[in-house]
């Protein structure tokens, strides 16, 4: 983004506002994250579609949405200012704008040996926790977000709303066929669990790399593309390392507190492995701007056909096993969130 | 002809690995060219095996479906970009055969011996694609 025609365009927004210097934030994989710094110390954040759409199948424009219904809430989020279907400084791809918020998405030195380092990671984990229970329990009907997101009808249904929802998304936005991951998903309707904790406003990724933080605390929850209404225990199946901070039980004893939910054993294993497939799915959809030209960021060549066959080969060791806590404990040993790589997050 | 596509590939990562990225400081090239080395990695492999896995591949569908009472082109030859195209038209052929049937526990025992078959063929071509696939992919995407 040119720094002239967002000034240009930013100016024409907010008034006489000068911009000192535009970040792209990284990784910025799935949507396009400007770090906009004014030279009175204020800022905003500029968050565009990317060339050939997002790599998470959801409408660029929900993101907003859930933006502006948080923003009405307590939960902690940057003040949304506003949603440009059409701007000059993109070339036209959609963006909106939020204000920025000062912290980072990561924690220096939170996994080093350290004195105090085990108090410390349990003060992040205890964080964590307050903040999703605080997320879980509001009230989302009142909040409005029963009018733009599908909801279940029950924590009965929670999964089967999941897994259909997920289903057709997944038959719409596949590069090829896969009939590994049509296998696994007979097994995930297999294996669905009785019932769940509870129907939550649910953020999909969260944690560190996800989140700003600031002083250890979270001050804003960002990138809310994954949204939905659903089984809490989802979330924690996608909270990139949060419960290896600290003893698991731990951490989601204190959550059921604040909550007072009991989150089932089973739901938490089912979305443990579940989480492969729906991360399959997302990074394969971001591959078809590849594969059309639109898109060569050459990520998306190693996330969505990469990674995506590294999952399906997950899958498919999956649908040999009859018992979920066999699965899940398979794919675990799998699974490593990239952020907690000090090349990427340099922390 | 040597050296062989996989040693001068395999010559690029070093040289990444050694000299280019260590020398980047730049947060999104860093991250490019650790993506573009994963890629490289799994070229390495891919140009020398995947006419190969492609031509078994085909094979054993082609046989798989023929014995479920579809007549499917197996045909032979034709070069990477046709062994391609035809295993792309056999994996959708076995999809929508996956995707017709009832989940497992709630087959007819016709079923139930169709989805052996298929699953057994999944479980070959997965292992005839591993070596293209890991360990690359198991390296940092971006």
């Amino acid at each position: 983004m040119e720094q002239d025609r967002l000034q240009a365009y930013l100016r024409g927004r907010m008034g006489d506002v000068t911009i000192d210097r535009v970040v792209r934030s990284f990784p910025g994989l799935s949507r396009e994250t400007w770090l906009v710094c004014f030279d009175d110390g204020d800022g905003v954040v500029v968050r565009a579609d990317p060339p050939g759409g997002g790599i998470v199948p959801t409408p660029f424009a929900f993101e907003w949405q859930v933006y502006e219904t948080l923003a009405k809430t307590a939960i902690p989020v940057a003040e949304p200012l506003w949603y440009d279907a059409d701007p000059d400084p993109s070339g036209g791809r959609p963006l909106f704008v939020r204000r920025l918020v000062e912290g980072s998405t990561y924690l220096p030195g939170l996994y080093d040996d350290v004195p105090g380092a085990t108090a410390r990671r349990e003060a992040v984990a205890r964080e964590h926790a307050e903040k999703l229970a605080m997320l879980h329990t509001l009230d989302w009907r009142a909040a409005g977000f029963g009018t733009f997101i599908d909801a279940p009808d029950s924590p009965a249904d929670a999964m089967r709303h999941e897994l259909e929802t997920w289903s057709r998304i997944w038959h719409a936005v596949k590069s090829e066929a896969f009939p590994v991951v049509s296998e696994a998903l007979g097994w995930f309707e297999a294996h669905l669990p009785a019932t769940g904790a509870a129907i939550s406003l649910c953020k999909g990724n969260n944690g560190i790399g996800e989140e700003i933080w600031r002083d250890d605390r979270i001050v804003a929850f960002s990138d809310w593309e994954l949204a939905s209404i659903g089984d809490p225990c989802n979330d924690w199946s996608l909270s990139q390392g949060m419960l290896d901070l600290l003893d698991r039980d731990r951490i989601l004893r204190y959550y059921e507190e604040l909550t007072g939910f009991s989150l089932l054993p089973e739901n938490f294993t089912y979305y443990r492995v579940w989480d492969v497939f729906k991360s399959l799915c997302a990074l394969n959809a971001g591959l078809r701007a590849f594969i059309a030209g639109e898109n060569r960021m050459l990520a998306r060549a190693t996330l969505g056909f990469g990674k995506s066959r590294v999952f399906e080969h997950l899958l498919g060791r999956v649908i040999g096993m009859n018992s979920l806590d066999e699965a899940a404990d398979y794919v675990v040993q799998w699974r490593k969130n990239p952020y907690h790589d000090p090349r990427i997050s340099g922390a | 002809m040597r050296p062989s596509s996989r040693e001068l590939i395999e010559s690029i990562i070093a040289a990444i690995d050694t000299t280019i990225l260590p020398a980047i400081a730049e947060q999104q090239a860093a991250s490019s060219l650790r993506a573009a080395r994963t890629l490289l990695e799994h070229l390495a492999v891919r140009v020398e095996i995947e006419p190969d896995v492609l031509t078994a591949d085909n094979r054993d569908a082609a046989a798989v479906l023929a014995g479920l009472g579809d007549a499917p082109d197996a045909g032979e030859g034709g070069g990477v970009l046709a062994l391609r195209a035809r295993n792309a038209a056999l994996q959708t052929a076995i999809d929508q055969r996956l995707r017709a049937m009832p989940i497992a526990g709630r087959e007819s025992p016709g079923q139930a011996e169709e989805r052996r078959v298929l699953r057994a063929y999944l479980e070959r071509r997965l292992a005839r694609e591993r070596d293209m696939i890991f360990p690359a992919f198991l390296g940092t995407p971006f």
